[in-house]
């Protein structure tokens, strides 16, 4: 299980989850519209996210 | 491992719509690239032209800070930066902080306009006493001062920060509605009007929301991402973007396919042609007065447009 959390709205999400391409598809969240960071840096989407880092997916998207 | 597409590298970013990967700095590069292109092709901006760039603070003003910045020594034009303080509480606080720790790191002059303190009332204020919605009186407010500021300063060209997103999900509300003038101005550069309006630009006019926030957040510039307390996730503004979106993850690349579209047809669309002057202010207005006068006018009694272009002409002439 993975750790996520989502901002801005900061809820914690644990998913089950081997690369970050199957958290988006887990949470059913736009590519388009939130960036993945792992420890604090963005990632590719075939990256493999261990239990124990650190997993933020942010919302871009503003105005409106 | 996903590698650069340029250096071999490993890859942070992952670019769908045009098949490549990037490091970080290929990404940075790739962006200013795009922006530089945009600016050429649509002649935004000339050499020994001066540019006012409005920032709010936040990632979209920070990406087109940091990349104007980089090109002006190449392209050889002189700028400026011009935050406006809306009076929003603890949003408008952090922005106004985000916008002077920008303007510092790049080593860029900031004005700033403060509006709770040149027009009495903050934002909300108005909005409260003209019983009108924030957003519309902020628009009223911030399209003002930024055509003021450009005026008086003697700006070539007033840059915003829209995105391809914003630019996109705009033009498609207005269709919606068939509001087609207001999707006409919706093109990179809208040219001045003789001592009425000043020249408006859009640098990021191609760049993705993502691309921008992640140019801003991989130079480490300072923004501030928080989302204004007047904007609702709910609102048609916010779910059309989404839509958008959705249509980008089935059809990678249609939004930039979108917005280049738009840059080569928007002039089409019906223009509102009867540009006047306003009675109280000199700048431009439909009916004779301009809705920022006709606000203020209402709030003070006195129209507040003579008073604004005071201001920035004062500035000029300090400087
Ligand atoms: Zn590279
Ligand atoms: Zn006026």
């Amino acid at each position: 299980m993975v750790k996520v959390r989502v901002l801005p709205e900061g809820k914690i999400l644990d998913v089950e989850a081997e690369r970050v391409e199957d958290i988006f598809r887990e949470l059913g969240y736009s590519r388009e519209a939130y960036v993945a960071l792992v420890n604090g840096k963005p990632v590719v989407e075939s990256r493999r996210v261990k239990d124990d880092e650190e997993v933020v997916l942010v919302r871009v998207l503003s105005g409106g | 491992m996903a590698k650069c597409s340029i250096c071999g590298k490993p890859a942070v970013v992952d670019l769908r719509y045009a098949r490549r990967r990037f490091c970080a700095e290929h990404f940075i590069e790739f962006v200013e690239r795009k922006i530089e292109r945009s600016i050429k092709e649509y002649k935004m901006i000339g050499k020994r032209d001066r540019v006012i760039a409005a920032i709010s603070g936040g990632k979209d003003s920070a990406t087109l800070a940091g990349v104007l910045d980089r090109l002006r020594d190449r392209i050889g034009f002189e700028l400026i930066l011009l935050h406006i303080d809306l009076g929003i509480s603890e949003y408008s606080r952090k922005s106004r902080e985000a916008s002077v720790r920008l303007a510092h790191r790049l080593g860029l002059e900031l004005v700033i306009f403060d509006v709770k303190e040149m027009l009495g009332y903050s934002i909300p204020e108005m909005a409260l006493r003209l019983r009108r919605r924030a957003c519309s009186v902020c628009g009223i407010v911030k399209r003002y001062v930024m055509n003021a500021a450009g005026i008086e300063l003697g700006a070539d060209s007033v840059a915003t920060g829209h995105n391809a997103d914003d630019i996109g999900s705009y033009a498609l509300k207005e269709f919606l509605f068939q509001n087609l003038e207001n999707i006409g101005k919706l093109v990179p550069v809208s040219e001045s009007i003789d001592n009425l309006a000043v020249r408006k630009i859009k640098p990021l006019y191609t760049v993705y929301e993502k691309e921008s926030f992640l140019y801003s957040l991989l130079r480490e510039l300072p923004y501030y991402h928080e989302e204004c307390p007047h904007a609702r996730l709910d609102s048609l503004d916010f779910t059309i973007k989404e839509f958008l979106n959705k249509l980008e993850e089935k059809f990678p690349s249609i939004k930039i396919q979108y917005v280049k579209m738009l840059a080569r047809k928007g002039s089409n669309y019906p223009k509102i042609v009867e540009a006047r002057s306003c009675r109280h202010c000199g700048l431009l207005s439909l009916g004779g007065e301009c809705s920022f006068c006709r606000i203020t006018r209402r709030l003070r009694k006195s129209p507040a447009g003579p008073m604004v272009r005071r201001y920035f002409s004062t500035l000029r002439n300090h400087s």
